[in-house]
């Protein structure tokens, strides 16, 4: 039977009320380590506030006056919860989501992130994954196969304000920290600008003060399961990939998903729920 | 006369009970549970619960904590300390992940701690866990 929204959607989501400040879902954000907060003016859905809304406009100006009601994206993509999930896929995959309210009739009723679809596909490869042979055509993907290259880095010493720049001009949520040799030191996510601009924010802060040191990383000839499985079980959205201990790339939830759908028939062989997003 | 036996045996249907204040969880909750083949009962605080469980008890009772008139902490110690319902398994389903509210939920023999947001299909999982860790221990 086809899967639907409401077998996959998360329950008891974080929203924010539409009179809230934008500190109120920095805070929030933070504290629950999510990446968009539904709008609410009582029990109706009326925007959507993301990480990357808030960057935006932290980076803009110094202060926020007013509620999220001002700043947060009215227009709100949503789906019904009996909607088959092959759609939500579809979506997804054409208009870069990260997540979407699951709505029923006119009450918001859960939401399905990345992370869910992600998840729900690693249950598929859990229990139909292939095993790896040396001359077959349709041997276990790994790392290379998938990731990006040619990426936007930064480094220790690049004035903060100048990463955060980068990142809302290129529109990424998050910049590898390299030395010279491309040697991997740290990653400056959206969230640890967020962090740090909720606190005290400064014009002398550096991209040291801040990154996160500690990052999990893959070699590029590491199986994709295990990054599938990493992503999908954490809460970051990305991992770098090194090869002989130089960054050359970066796996992305965005990149999986994509390449997932592309080699749907290797990697679901016979799954009617796979099949039907190619149709949709 | 073994498989006489066993047809004749009654098969009974496991029992839910969804105490959450937040009105799209009970009811999103309830219909999947339902889906499971399981029979469910939502209210929506504490004073229900307690009410609810002493009329008909049930088999794992999912819990949130913050509530109002009774929370889910103060339910979960009035569970404990009732004879009949001390042993009934009791599923924290919350939005607070603090540890003085986990820690006060171990303290009274909590099954299970689900913070929000969760998938229903992985809380059904968890559910299906602690019947057979209770269905085991009954048996032993």
């Amino acid at each position: 039977m086809m899967e639907k929204a409401r077998d996959l959607m998360q329950i008891g989501v974080k929203t924010i009320a539409k009179d809230g400040s934008v500190y109120d879902a920095i805070g929030i954000l933070g504290k629950h380590r999510i990446s968009g907060l539904p709008v609410m003016d009582g029990p109706t859905l009326v925007g959507i506030i993301t990480e990357k809304d808030i960057l935006q406009l932290v980076f803009r100006q110094e202060h926020l006056p007013g509620a999220v009601e001002k700043y947060m994206t009215r227009e709100v993509v949503t789906f019904d919860e009996n909607d088959d999930i092959a759609q939500i896929w579809t979506c997804f995959v054409r208009q870069s989501y990260r997540r979407v309210p699951i709505m029923r009739e006119d009450r918001l009723v859960g939401i399905i992130s990345r992370t869910d679809l992600i998840r729900a596909r690693m249950r598929d490869f859990g229990t139909g994954r292939p095993s790896r042979t040396s001359n077959s055509a349709e041997q276990t993907p790994l790392v290379r196969d998938v990731m990006t290259a040619g990426l936007l880095t930064t480094t220790l010493g690049a004035p903060l304000l100048e990463a955060a720049e980068t990142m809302v001009a290129h529109g990424v949520t998050g910049l590898p920290v390299v030395d010279d040799c491309m040697r991997l030191l740290g990653i400056l996510s959206e969230k640890d600008v967020l962090r740090l601009l909720d606190s005290s924010p400064s014009r002398s802060w550096h991209v040291r003060d801040v990154m996160t040191p500690d990052v999990v990383t893959f070699n590029v000839d590491d199986d994709l399961f295990d990054v599938c499985r990493c992503l999908a079980e954490n809460s970051f959205r990305r991992v770098p990939v090194l090869d002989r201990g130089r960054l050359v790339g970066i796996v992305s939830r965005a990149d999986l998903i994509l390449y997932i759908l592309k080699h749907r028939t290797v990697l679901f062989r016979g799954r009617a729920l796979v099949e039907s997003c190619v149709t949709a | 006369m073994l498989g006489l036996f066993k047809a004749a045996k009654a098969v009974r249907q496991v029992k839910i009970l969804i105490v959450d204040d937040d009105t799209s969880v009970r009811e999103t909750l309830r219909d999947r549970l339902v889906r499971q083949g399981w029979d469910v009962a939502a209210v929506c605080d504490g004073h229900q619960a307690l009410a609810a469980a002493a009329e008909n008890k049930p088999d794992v009772v999912l819990l949130d904590i913050h509530m109002p008139q009774m929370d889910g902490l103060t339910a979960l110690e009035c569970f404990r300390r009732d004879p009949d319902l001390s042993d009934v398994p009791v599923m924290m389903v919350t939005g607070s992940s603090q540890v003085s509210d986990i820690s006060r939920a171990a303290s009274c023999n909590v099954a299970d701690y689900v913070t929000k947001p969760f998938n229903a299909t992985d809380l059904v999982t968890r559910v299906e866990q602690v019947l057979r860790r209770t269905q085991r221990s009954t048996t032993l």
